[in-house]
């Protein structure tokens, strides 16, 4: 509240209104952490027109350390949404930035954890050598890097498996790996690629479970893509839901407003399950 | 449930009705010897087959056979050549001809990987090298290092260089196109996980690219090998005064068939112990990149 006094100096009557307005706006509500503004992405054609609008229009704001979950049928231009944002594919309008800053490229802040573990992490590394990877392609001394692993594979519940190699891992520990890697690298921003797509539905509802307790334990941002209503209901604080592609955008956001662990028989988990599966349903408006 | 049922087979297991008669479930002692003596057979007639002992023997003796039809002096049977090759062990020229060509040939075969490799890499990770060498490589992997004898020892003297030029040109080409279809057929998302976590374009080619690729270097490096042996001989056949080339070429003149049998037959044992050893050693130094020995038929 002190920082709104600073309107009623004398600096508030010299400046135009909007701008005045624009002040209180930011003082109340701080920029959020990924600020995405009618973005859009083109899949450029053979004469460099814009063959393919894959997505249109995209706004959504991600706060530090929130739990967001886009949720969307196969095809609907997930991947490319979270491809932009760690940096692997450049918009064609509107904006993308990450703490105010545009995304152009790649950066340790953005982690990607893929839904092929198998295509992502390196086959001829240990685990321990896997999660250091990040730190040891920044220069990061040896022994520090080594503890900073050993911490995060204990966090992911790897402790033991250090030495193993990955065609020796369950599905399960592999993306643990993947997750420990992330974490080792210090990214803040952790973007999840149906990252338990191709994991059994026991070992999907141990992972998920875990990723809350990640989670809570590091405070990082996520941005998790999945197709799973139940797993979005699950997991996330808030689910963006999308349209199909092309021209493809969020189509409807909704607040969960659960606590954790949660549960499919809660009242609210219910209720919600039946609005966002209305989404999905044939004509369901999307 | 699959409790339930797997108890169910256990006890039926256990009922008097399914079990055999106990006379034929246990064999007695005499059938049982025989049983062993039968294992103990196969097990030698496998190591034999595995180890390619049988093999040779048949080969020998069909070469045994087929000899004594003709000339010793014109065809001379593995007999004759074992004494002509005694000869050679003797005074020496064998094991030192032999050591001479592998000298030259490791030589030649160590240049042409360590020039080839990088090529082969930057052929799969830059367009434009790519389109620029690649169509050359395609064009002179065609042309046998043997027609470039003459040339080589006109351009660069009857000394050494020349041959061990020859054989790095022949190492090369299969080297580069291995290294070069490794890289290009290297999953994408393995680079995107690496650049995600923070690699720049270098360390992602000295860190990604390279382990990932090292299964295909090592078969290019293998077959490179089998290149070197093979152009040893042209690089040998001329302007040489030591060498197995040397041998199998120069005896011609004294007539010595079995000379050049012994020349021969020692070149493929060189390649054939040189390409164990490389194959042991990949399997032991380069295991984490998934290089495993040739695998067991029917795995």
């Amino acid at each position: 509240m002190e920082n709104s006094l600073a309107i009623e100096g004398p600096l508030a009557r010299t400046l135009p209104l909007p701008t005045v307005l624009d002040n209180i706006r930011q003082q109340i509500d701080p920029s959020p952490l990924i600020r995405i503004r009618d973005m859009s992405v083109c899949y450029r054609g053979a004469l460099g027109d814009c063959d393919v609008e894959v997505l249109s229009g995209v706004n959504l704001d991600i706060g530090q350390g929130e739990f967001h979950v886009i949720l969307g049928p196969s095809g609907c231009g997930k991947s490319t949404l979270l491809n932009v944002i760690v940096g692997l594919l450049n918009h064609t309008g509107g904006e993308v930035g990450v703490a105010g800053r545009p995304i152009t490229r790649p950066g340790r802040d953005r982690g990607l954890i893929f839904q092929n573990a198998d295509a992502a992490i390196f086959p001829w590394l240990t685990v321990l050598e896997n999660v250091e990877f990040g730190l040891r392609m920044s220069g990061t001394k040896r022994q520090v890097r080594r503890e900073q692993a050993r911490k995060f594979i204990r966090l992911v519940g790897l402790e033991g498996h250090e030495k193993k190699f990955p065609r020796e891992l369950s599905g399960g520990m592999k993306q643990r790996t993947q997750i420990a890697r992330l974490l080792a690298n210090d990214s803040d921003i952790l973007v999840m690629d149906e990252p338990f797509g191709a994991l059994d539905a026991h070992t999907r509802r141990v992972m998920q479970n875990e990723l809350v307790r990640m989670w809570i334990e590091t405070k990082k941002t996520i941005i998790f893509v999945t197709h799973d209503i139940i797993e979005s209901l699950l997991l996330g604080q808030r689910i963006h839901i999308m349209s199909q592609a092309p021209q493809a955008n969020i189509h409807k956001t909704y607040e969960t407003g659960m606590e954790y662990p949660r549960s499919e028989t809660l009242p609210r988990f219910t209720e919600l399950l039946s609005t966002i599966q209305g989404h999905f349903d044939f004509g369901g408006g999307i | 449930m699959a409790e339930a049922i797997a108890g169910g087979v256990l006890t039926a297991k256990k009922s008097p009705l399914t079990v055999p008669p106990s006379g034929r479930e246990r064999p007695r002692p005499k059938a049982g010897l025989k049983q062993a003596t039968l294992a103990k057979v196969r097990a030698v007639i496998k190591f034999l087959l595995d180890s390619g002992i049988i093999s040779w023997g048949l080969l020998f003796a069909g070469w045994g056979v087929i000899a004594l039809f003709y000339d010793p002096t014109f065809f001379p049977g593995p007999i004759e050549t074992v004494q002509g090759a005694w000869e050679l062990i003797l005074d020496g020229t064998l094991l030192k001809f032999s050591l001479v060509s592998l000298y030259r040939v490791f030589k030649g075969w160590v240049i042409g990987s360590i020039i080839a490799v990088p090529i082969g890499l930057l052929i799969g990770r830059i367009r434009l090298v790519k389109q620029l060498v690649e169509p050359l490589v395609d064009y002179f992997r065609f042309i046998p290092a043997i027609a470039f004898l003459t040339l080589f020892i006109m351009w660069f003297g009857v000394g050494e260089r020349s041959k061990v030029l020859l054989i790095v040109y022949n190492t090369c080409f299969i080297v580069i196109v291995n290294t070069a279809s490794g890289v290009l057929s290297i999953d994408q998302r393995r680079i995107q996980a690496a650049r995600t976590l923070g690699a720049s374009e270098l360390k992602i080619v000295l860190h990604v690219l390279l382990p990932e690729c090292i299964p295909h270097i090592f078969t290019g490096v293998r077959l490179g090998l089998g290149s070197a042996f093979t152009s040893i001989i042209a690089a040998e056949m001329l302007a040489a005064k030591e060498g197995l080339g040397y041998l199998i070429f120069t005896s011609r003149l004294y007539f010595r068939i079995d000379w050049i049998m012994s020349g021969i037959i020692m070149l493929g044992l060189l390649g054939y112990f040189t390409d164990r050893v490389f194959r042991a050693f990949g399997r032991v130094a380069l295991k984490r990149y998934g290089i495993s020995d040739i695998k067991e038929f029917g795995q």
